[in-house]
């Protein structure tokens, strides 16, 4: 079945785009911004999808394309490599106030020139009060706003970029080719009937589908013609070949389904680019590409048409073009997205429709090269199932020895009948894919933000429910509380003031939701995301109309370990034992555990009370039920497509908290936990920095104590491992069952390593430079350690690492 | 009486296993890197360096065991008559209290909880020290107790014990991870005030049993660091008919923090071994048919 064991190294051409993509700093583009300005100027009255589909046509047919030295996949995402378009429909306000910031940023800087600045000024005053900021603003109750303003819900993210967090369906791309989809277009088109008010809705969507399509055909047309100019100039017969071949595959795509791998690739890689270009939102994901693209690949090996490795440098390249999609966002949202992550995730393995391994020669060549080139892009992640086979698990344990945390394991086992609990039919819940970080998704057939909603910050609400409802940052009272923690006089009391305040915060997070879907939806639809997510077409439906087949989506909320910490603490030390009396906590937490007194008391709630991680009952069982206090009210909502076409319309839960574990704790006073004030949440699902003390696999127990079947928006669990730890064989297969046992035994959800020594860590904050390529990851994803804030680095260096 | 349950150890014995160090050893190893597996007694760790001085300690010092001195505090060990007295007082953990009483019941309910991963990884529970077999009772009920979980034992051992007590539990057992540290008479006793006869006469009843057996050989420098005294102990472990596999243990000072902590000394210096002695034991054992490893 695995075809060959050799660890092929990269190539000559991947060694020099790859250091040509690393060491070009990030800039901005303006190309993608004037465009659009333009055509939203001229077109004032255009319908909106209208209006959007043309602007996309003017950015494709106009913007600057290149072709670099040695690429045999080709496209790029702006005027020059790093350099990130601009999105001014969604927000302009932050650009303008950060100009002057953006090379000064403690992480995450970008580059510009002045006159990138001054064009970014003359573009901004036409989006001013024009934007998805400002019109959601607009739209936002009073009351809602107040609360995203204090900062215990943020959906700046939201409001500020495109949705995405979605797999368009590649497979049928390949299968239907372009001119597939304008046919079928075309063939709904026909049949409206333009005297009905939905019917004439349709046809704005029809006719902008029709227009974007024809617009991506002619960028890649526009590659075919640069690769053959470019050929005739060319004295290196071999590179000559490779432009031509380029050329003629760019030819073949535009509009027919491919023929090949490598066309396949390119169209695939086309399609992926365009998606980031219509719109800034992240985590667009490939979905299962060892499944999609095996059929070419079988078929060129069998007729000889392909090497290894050739197909080897074909998805480096690949990898190496994605390294080139550049996002920028404001300081605020970076802090949540460290490390200027895409998320573009590409999912392996896991089982076919029949219920095999579907592992194959691909699935290997995917690994392996992402292994290799060792860059940020893509996000890979494994689909883990009982029948997974020991040499592929020793293959990913090889490229994980690497260090740069991927590839991260799914879990079948758990994902696939909570799917199909869900209403999701057993062939597509079979096919799920890993989308962005960690959370999943039915490739092709689900609409946005299967996770990514607004972000809930579960220790304000916490703080604010033993203070009688008063948010202790802003001094306001959004939702009257049951008291303070000196008025109960149980536990109990304590519990319902909890239960209480989750429910007003989860109607709100809804709430805001609600106001930012409804605003993305009449201003900014994505109409090539659209063409290709099931059942758009048929329907006549933009995806944020009720377009996709599937419609399941979850917030984030942060503050897991912290939120069962602070509650067991308090349960046995304040009631139970009675060793810290309820005003000694106040006052404690009043003052930041300020003075001996103070540290007396933290000490205590830090060495003797339970912490989540140790597989302790007490605090594990308690974190789970207030968690299911906040996932019960979220039974009574659903998203704004309800009754508009999709299965679903539901909300889960998620914890897939990318970085904002700590500018969410950069927000919260001192908690129960013995946390001091300002200092970082605990990441993700993982247990707070330092207080898992027994060990992984408690760490695991844990973990599978949540309510893992209704946090469908991914449980995300961190682990750093010494390098040591793993070295030989034998501790590779140790890793190995430990795994096994988590998924197979426990239902885990998902869980990735950082196989770093805290000692490098520390050495590569000092040494920046002698680190450039240092990885690590981050959340659900992995990023540059040197492109990352000191206080994501902290927090990074002060996570817990297990040996073996 | 134990003084530790550490799941998740991979490095005695084979899988994932859970690790349960019974306190009081017959021995007293110069080298020895547990010295609070030694008594049999509950015993005070103290950790100056963690005191914020929030005066607990002295609040409960009935006899001055903890005191001020020089705006720092102090213990005075040989005032220390119940040391249970101080469990739990300390908020920072500067004072801790090694050794506790668990039932059978508590141990079965800590080890029950990584019964997965023991049975994806042929892991299981090691019994370690101390001596496991110098509570011969305890052994024995905890052993049979596993068993019904169909939990797989790994025994360390240093053997210097009654014969009868080792007897009680063997059946339960696995693999017996037996040190085998010197042939030596005297030298033993000297470095371990130990009876090497009844050592050695409990390998040879080991070897009636057929039991499972993995010898375990620390190399100290000082003590039997020669390829002389090795290659004898290696010898003796040759010619025992249930024994194919030795295990190398070099010496190292990871321990040494500890006895500060219990404000003991610790006397043994240069007991680091070089590379060559310890390679050329393994390829002796090879050469008499045993299986060598470093470490276990």
């Amino acid at each position: 079945m695995i075809a060959t064991n050799n660890d092929l190294v990269y190539s000559n051409r991947i060694k020099k785009l790859r250091d040509k993509v690393l060491d070009t700093k990030p800039s901005v583009c303006t190309e993608r911004a004037r465009f659009y300005t333009e055509i939203y100027r001229k077109n004032e009255a255009m319908p909106v999808p209208i209006k959007r589909a043309l602007a996309l046509e003017e950015t494709l047919k106009n913007m600057s394309i290149y072709i670099d030295e040695g690429e045999l996949i080709v496209g790029n995402h702006s005027s020059k490599l790093n350099a990130a378009p601009f999105f001014p429909e969604y927000a302009v306000e932050w650009m303008l106030k950060e100009l002057d910031e953006f090379d000064k940023r403690p992480g995450d800087a970008f580059y510009l020139t002045e006159k990138t600045k001054e064009e970014i000024r003359q573009i901004c005053p036409f989006w001013e009060g024009r934007t998805t900021l400002d019109k959601g603003y607009a739209l936002m109750p009073n009351e809602y706003k107040e609360v995203h303003r204090a900062g215990i819900i943020r959906a700046e993210g939201n409001l500020t970029s495109g949705d995405a967090h979605i797999a368009v369906n590649y497979e049928k791309i390949l299968a239907l080719g372009l001119n597939g989809y304008l046919d079928s277009v075309s063939h709904h088109r026909n049949t409206l009937d333009l005297t009905d008010y939905n019917d004439l809705k349709k046809e704005q969507f029809y006719k902008s589908l029709i227009i974007a399509l024809k617009a991506l055909q002619q960028f890649i047309k526009r590659f075919e013609h640069l690769s053959l100019e470019r050929s005739k100039s060319e004295s290196d017969p071999k590179r000559k070949l490779e432009l031509l071949k380029i050329s003629e595959n760019c030819s073949y795509i535009s509009e027919n389904p491919p023929n090949d791998f490598y066309q396949g690739l390119q169209l695939v890689y086309f399609v992926q680019l365009v998606l980031q270009i219509e719109s800034n939102g992240h985590s667009v994901s490939f979905g299962r590409m060892d499944q999609y693209l095996y059929k070419f690949y079988k078929r060129d090996k069998a007729a000889n048409l392909i090497t290894e490795a050739f197909a080897m440098e074909l998805l480096e390249s690949t990898w190496v073009k994605l390294m080139s999609v550049k996002k920028i966002r404001s300081w605020s949202h970076t802090k949540f997205s460290a490390g200027g992550p895409l998320y573009q995730n590409v999912t392996i393995g896991g089982q076919t429709t029949t219920r095999e391994d579907a592992v194959n020669d691909l699935s290997l060549l995917i690994l392996k090269s992402v292994g290799n080139t060792k860059l940020t892009q893509p996000n890979l992640s494994v689909r883990f199932h009982q029948n997974l086979s020991q040499d592929f698990m020793l293959e990913c344990m090889k490229v994980i020895e690497k260090g740069f945390g991927m590839p991260a394991f799914n879990n079948d086992e758990i994902v696939i009948p909570q799917l199909i609990n869900l209403g999701v039919e057993e062939d597509d819940a079979y096919n799920y894919s890993a989308i962005g970080c960690i959370e999943i998704a039915v490739p092709g057939k689900w609409g946005y933000r299967c996770t990514g909603m607004s972000f809930l910050n579960f220790m304000r609400v916490f703080m604010a429910s033993i203070n009688d409802g008063i948010d202790n940052i802003s001094g306001k009272v959004f939702h009257k509380g049951k008291g303070t923690l000196n008025d109960f006089k149980s536990f109990e009391e304590l519990l319902d003031a909890w239960k209480d305040q989750i429910a007003y915060y989860a109607k709100v997070t809804i709430a805001i939701d609600t106001a930012i879907d409804t605003v993305l939806e009449e201003n900014v639809p994505d109409i090539l995301c659209s063409t290709f997510v099931d059942n758009c077409i048929p329907r006549g439906k933009f995806i944020k109309e009720g377009g996709s087949k599937y419609d399941f989506i979850s917030g984030l909320q942060v503050g897991i370990a912290n939120l069962g910490n602070s509650l067991v603490a308090i349960k046995k030390l304040v009631f139970e034992e009675k060793r810290i009396s309820s005003s000694e906590l106040t006052d404690a937490l009043d003052n930041d555990f300020e003075g001996i007194q103070g540290e007396k008391i933290r000490q205590i709630l830090l060495n003797y009370a339970p912490k989540f991680g140790n597989d302790d009952d007490d605090v594990d069982l308690l974190l789970k039920d207030a968690y299911m206090d906040f996932i019960n009210e979220l039974a009574q909502y659903h998203t704004t497509r309800f009754g508009r076409g999709p299965i679903g319309c539901k909300y889960y839960a998620g914890t897939s908290s990318i970085s904002s574990n700590v500018p969410s704790g950069a927000v919260v006073k001192a908690t129960p936990d013995g946390r001091k004030a300002y200092m970082p949440l605990a990441e993700g699902s993982s247990p707070s920095s330092g207080t898992d003390i027994l060990g992984p696999t408690a760490v695991f127990k844990s973990i599978s104590k949540l309510p893992v079947e209704k946090i469908l928006g991914g449980i995300l669990l961190n682990q750093k491992l010494n390098p040591q730890s793993i070295k030989n064989e034998s501790d590779k297969n140790k890793l190995i069952s430990m795994l096994r046992t988590f998924f197979t035994d426990l239902k885990g959800w998902h869980v990735q390593y950082n196989i770093v020594s805290r000692e490098t860590l520390l050495d590569a904050k000092k040494n920046p430079e002698q680190y450039r390529d240092l990885i690590i990851r981050v959340a659900g994803y992995s990023a540059f350690f040197n492109t990352l804030s000191p206080d994501t680095q902290d927090d990074i260096i002060s996570r817990t690492e297990h040996s073996i | 009486m134990i003084f530790n349950i550490q799941r998740f150890s991979t490095h005695d014995g084979k899988g994932i296993r859970t690790n349960i160090f019974f306190k009081g050893c017959p021995l007293r190893c110069k080298w020895c890197n547990n010295p609070e597996s030694q008594n049999m007694q509950p015993e005070i760790f103290f950790t100056p360096s963690k005191c914020i001085l929030c005066m607990e300690c002295v609040k409960s010092s009935k006899n001055n065991e903890f005191y001020l001195e020089n705006e720092k505090i102090a213990l005075h060990r040989e005032s220390v008559k119940t040391p249970e007295i101080f469990r739990d007082i300390c908020p920072t953990k500067a004072i801790e209290v090694v050794g506790n009483k668990a039932t059978v019941e508590n141990i079965i309910e800590e080890v029950i909880k990584d019964l997965p991963f023991f049975n994806n990884s042929d892991g299981g529970v090691t019994v370690s020290g101390g001596e496991v077999f110098f509570q011969p009772e305890l052994l024995e009920a905890l052993t049979k107790a596993l068993k019904k979980h169909n939990i797989n034992i790994s025994a360390e051992t240093c053997l210097d014990v009654p014969w009868n007590n080792i007897k009680r539990s063997a059946q339960n057992i696995d693999v017996f991870l037996a040190d085998l540290k010197h042939i030596d008479h005297s030298k033993f006793k000297e470095f371990t005030n130990g009876n090497l006869t009844q050592v050695l006469s409990n390998f040879i009843e080991l070897e009636h049993l057929g039991a499972n057996v993995i010898v375990r050989i620390p190399v100290i420098n000082g003590f039997n660091a020669s390829e002389h005294e090795m290659y004898s102990i290696l010898d003796f472990a040759a010619g025992l008919s249930n024994v194919s596999e030795v295990n190398l243990l070099p010496y190292h000072s990871f321990g040494t923090g500890k006895y500060t902590l219990l404000g003991r000394i610790y006397d043994l210096h240069n007991g680091s071994v070089d590379d060559e002695l310890i390679n050329n034991c393994i390829n002796y054992a090879k050469k008499i048919g045993l299986k060598a490893n470093i470490g276990g």
